[in-house]
């Protein structure tokens, strides 16, 4: 059973639900017909293996492929050893499976696309 | 399902905008959430969709917590300057829905309380924040929080006590008020 506290703190985020502004209700509304839609085209190729996507986003690819490249030298080195804090930082990643997982991960790459164009720009 | 989904979307919608304190992200979670809602599970049984859904939702949220927290440290790695990474963080309480379903004498302290309600609620720790929210907002028991939430009972009734007691103490000029 809940105390008056907690029935009103209920209270108030219903509320807040109600008052979702219609923008973002539409959005919410496409989400649902998008993800019921998505269910008959479940067997569709991943979004990134389709070469539209690759074709648009050549530059997230090419950072992606060069940083594979650069963890497979530094494996693969002989002599490797940490000798700055972007090599201390890239063996960090390699021996945290969190951040290895969100690096095998292609949206990892469009978003630091979309950071590096962003300071691009701001230069 | 689609009756289910719209019954829930606003909810879901709030809880990840609570818990990321970001609209478009929020927005995305619930993408995340309702498409695999609807690829693994639509032939479940109905009763087991709420829990269900929640539970994906929840794991959504933490892997977007997961992903920030790497994310921030990649961009140090990169040495992108702090002012720009001030400037994509969005004000939560700009984030936040206005009231706009109040009357404006429908008490001035209602809305306060709700300003003053998001901002504890995103001040909580995450486990404590979803387990308050699956508790009191959805009214998951606590077994069915645990399910959830992928954890034991016994952290249920831990999290939601220090959740609890946490907003008390937050809120306690509303608290006192009434």
């Amino acid at each position: 059973m809940q105390t008056d506290f907690e029935n009103r703190i209920k209270a108030n985020l219903d509320a807040s639900v109600n008052s979702i502004d219609a923008d973002t209700r539409k959005q919410l509304a496409d989400i649902r017909r998008q993800s019921l839609q998505a269910n008959t085209s479940s067997l569709a190729p991943a979004r990134w293996l389709t070469l539209s996507f690759l074709h648009q986003h050549w530059l997230a690819v090419t950072a992606m492929m060069v940083v594979f490249s650069l963890v497979a030298f530094m494996l693969l080195s002989p002599s490797a050893s940490p000798t700055n804090h972007q090599d201390l930082a890239l063996l960090e990643a390699l021996n945290n499976a969190e951040d290895l997982e969100v690096m095998s991960d292609p949206d990892f790459y469009l978003w630091a696309d979309e950071v590096l164009m962003e300071e691009t720009h701001a230069l | 399902m689609q009756y289910f989904l719209s019954s829930i979307e606003g909810r879901a919608f709030r809880i990840a905008q609570i818990a990321t304190g970001n609209r478009d992200d929020a927005l995305d979670i619930v993408q995340d959430a309702m498409i695999k809602m609807v690829q693994n599970y639509s032939m479940h049984a109905k009763d087991e969709w709420k829990a269900l859904f929640y539970s994906i939702l929840q794991t959504r949220i933490l892997d977007w917590h997961r992903r920030q927290k790497v994310r921030n440290r990649f961009r140090s790695w990169f040495n992108w300057n702090s002012a720009e990474n001030e400037d994509d963080e969005e004000d939560f309480i700009a984030q936040q829905p206005a009231n706009q379903a109040y009357a404006p004498d429908v008490k001035l302290q209602d809305a306060q309380f709700m300003d003053d309600l998001n901002t504890a609620l995103s001040t909580l720790p995450l486990r404590q924040q979803q387990v308050f929210l699956m508790r009191v907002w959805e009214g998951l028991d606590i077994a069915e929080t645990a399910t959830v939430m992928q954890c034991s009972e016994s952290s249920v009734k831990t999290h939601y006590a220090r959740a609890l007691e946490k907003l008390r103490g937050q809120l306690a000029q509303h608290h006192e008020v009434n």
